[in-house]
């Protein structure tokens, strides 16, 4: 019947009028049953207590054998703990060497001095756009140092120098990979907008049941929260690549390599851009909850 | 009209062709094609949501010659000629390069053939944006894999050929729209390929740039000689660089023909629609408006004035056509006189209107 009425004349008056009916109705007979008001609490299904269980076997009990879920998972993280240790030792720390054969004794590597730091930035800003961005660059830095923030200002700029390249590879592989392939579009859809809307406590917790309390928990964290809009971008910069472009490309003889890294990427850079430009801004927003 | 002197008509040497070619958009294609034995009846599109954008075409292209093909949007010219340059894949029917059939070529060879015997020019220029004037035309060089030194050597020489030697380090949205396509008409020219395909290369220009953009491309051909397939919705253009016409309706080749013949003899009301606005006196020859005479009308002829050549259009013998008391004559190449002119002839030819449509009309 309602789809005799939406081939009707009217209709565009059918949906709203289907809509107000139902409105009506049950609250009409809300009056006379009291469930149609509130959901009776003895039909919730107890999926909280199945979801803590699972998490429970996964990280206490779950075993492939040779070694626990558990152990996998934190083997990965002190894995990836390496490039952040790195990160650390450079800006804020420094290197101990162990005493061994090859060194005698052991020394300590000094980080990077902080007028270095000052230096090296305002250089590249003179780079990217003269005299004007160095100086705001260097003072930027300089002003960390005046007062009083530069270890901690240090160690969240070396969480972002690791994050935000691996964020973008990672973003740039997922979204050309589902410009080459509609099913990874399809599947890929849903989760991304699961990744943006899902609110980062909910997975941060698991991920830290996981991965341990530190550095590389909140790198995961900060690249599932960060890599959705690079995705998004590098795929819709792929796909709007003007025909005529791609015709061109084409009738000039490139291979298929060469067409996309020749027409294609070159062609989508604005969008990647902004797309990085997003993961930066978003990296340097979860690091600080991180 | 063009570079007519260089289209070997007569000869038996074909450059391009095509045989029963059809390209369907759609579902499924293949299935429908073979379903409908390679032949679909026009309801049959609707009824399973196939279009058939270019239906059941064939002719051939001669070495040097400007083979045009026109229509309005939407009457398949484009998907045509992206079928013809192989960036489309035909659905059923063949393609004949060289010889050689392109509808069954495997990528590697295809893409060896273009980057070798193919130049394109698109309408809207398809430049790349990222790369100055220097290295878009060095592009197809570069895909190909030639070294800097000899690539910018050889864009150097297309880029003096269409003039553009003061915007070689301009990008694309620096220069104006004729400087653009004169870009594009650079880099299909780079690999001096066999045919030169032209997809509407004037329409997004103005027309004051438009038409120094045909002289420039007629300039360029007697250069060249290029085979060459053009498109265009413009039937005036078509006329003016044309040495062969194909009017395209519906994804159907309505008449194929030289510009004059067109004219002279439109296959239809539609064919005849587009050659009302056409300047019949520039266009049509005294060929077609002369009559032959044997040898015996020959000698009774009175002989005055100046006989004229026969492959000249008539705008330009009007005068002492409609002047000349007795009959002009006609002379071929070698300067034999082989026809005379008739006033009533002379003039329905170059006013169609001229006709009495009927007695009564003027009795009234």
């Amino acid at each position: 019947m309602y789809g005799a009425m939406l081939q009707s004349k009217n209709s565009r008056l059918a949906f709203p009028a289907l809509l107000v009916t139902t409105l009506v109705v049950f609250l009409l007979l809300g009056e006379e049953l009291p469930f149609i008001m509130e959901y009776p609490e003895q039909w919730i299904v107890p999926f909280k207590y199945i979801l803590n269980n699972f998490m429970d076997w996964l990280i206490n009990q779950c075993s492939f054998g040779f070694f626990t879920f558990k152990e996998l998972t934190r083997s990965l993280a002190w894995l990836a703990s390496w490039p952040f240790e790195f990160g650390m030792g450079t800006l804020v720390e420094g290197f101990d060497v162990p005493a061994s054969m090859l060194t005698g004794s052991g020394f300590h590597i000094p980080h990077v001095s902080w007028v270095a730091v000052v230096f090296c930035a305002a250089l590249a800003g003179h780079y990217l756009n003269g005299w004007r961005l160095a100086a705001i660059c260097g003072g930027c830095f300089l002003y960390l140092a005046v007062f009083g923030q530069w270890e901690s200002a240090m160690e969240t700029f070396s969480s972002i120098l690791i994050a935000v390249p691996i964020a973008t590879i990672f973003g740039l592989f997922l979204g050309t990979l589902s410009y080459w392939s509609k099913t990874v579009e399809i599947v890929l859809r849903p989760v991304l907008d699961m990744m943006q809307t899902v609110p980062i406590f909910a997975y941060l917790v698991p991920i830290l049941l996981l991965f341990g309390f530190g550095p590389v928990s909140a790198m995961l964290g900060t690249v599932i929260y960060a890599v959705p809009p690079i995705v998004r971008c590098t795929h819709l910069g792929l796909k709007s690549v003007p025909e005529e472009q791609l015709e061109a490309g084409v009738i000039s003889g490139c291979s298929r390599t060469q067409l996309f890294w020749k027409v294609k990427v070159p062609a989508s850079k604005k969008q990647i851009m902004v797309g990085l430009n997003q993961v930066i801004m978003l990296t340097l927003n979860m690091v600080i909850i991180a | 009209m063009g570079t007519q002197q260089y289209a070997s008509q007569d000869s038996q040497e074909i450059k391009l062709s095509c045989k029963n070619l059809w390209k369907v958009f759609g579902p499924n294609p293949q299935k429908f094609m073979a379903k409908h034995k390679q032949n679909p009846p026009s309801e049959a599109f609707i009824k399973t949501n196939h279009i058939g954008a270019v239906k059941n075409a064939s002719f051939d292209v001669h070495p040097g010659e400007i083979f045009v093909i026109m229509g309005l949007s939407g009457s398949g010219k484009s998907t045509l000629v992206r079928c013809l340059s192989r960036l489309h894949k035909p659905t059923t029917g063949n393609i004949f390069f060289e010889g050689q059939d392109l509808s069954k070529v495997r990528e590697k060879a295809l893409i060896q053939l273009r980057r070798h015997k193919m130049g394109m020019v698109f309408q809207h220029f398809g430049l790349l944006p990222h790369r100055n004037v220097l290295e878009n035309i060095a592009f197809p060089l570069e895909v190909q894999g030639i070294d800097r030194k000899q690539r910018k050597q050889r864009a150097m020489e297309v880029i003096d050929l269409v003039g553009l030697n003061d915007r070689v380090e301009n990008l694309p949205m620096e220069l104006s729209g004729g400087e653009q396509q004169r870009v594009g008409i650079a880099r299909s020219l780079v690999v001096e390929p066999e045919v030169w395909f032209l997809d509407e290369p004037f329409s997004a220009l103005d027309p004051l740039i438009r038409a120094e953009m045909q002289d420039e491309f007629l300039r360029l051909q007697r250069m060249l000689h290029k085979t060459i397939i053009f498109i265009t919705h413009d039937f005036l253009e078509a006329i003016r660089v044309a040495d062969k016409i194909a009017i395209m309706k519906d994804g159907e080749i309505v008449q194929i023909g030289t510009p004059e013949e067109l004219i002279t003899e439109p296959a239809d009301s539609y064919v005849g629609e587009f050659t009302k606005k056409v300047p019949r006196g520039k266009v049509i020859s005294v060929k077609a408006v002369m009559d032959e005479i044997s040898e015996a009308e020959f000698s009774s002829l009175e002989k005055q004035g100046k006989a004229v050549m026969s492959d000249i259009p008539i705008e330009k013998c009007a005068r002492q056509v409609l002047t000349q008391e007795p009959p002009v004559c006609v002379t071929d190449e070698c300067g034999e006189t082989f026809g005379m002119i008739e006033k009533e002839k002379f003039i329905d030819t170059l006013f169609e209107d001229s006709k009495p449509h009927s007695e009564t009309e003027y009795v009234n």
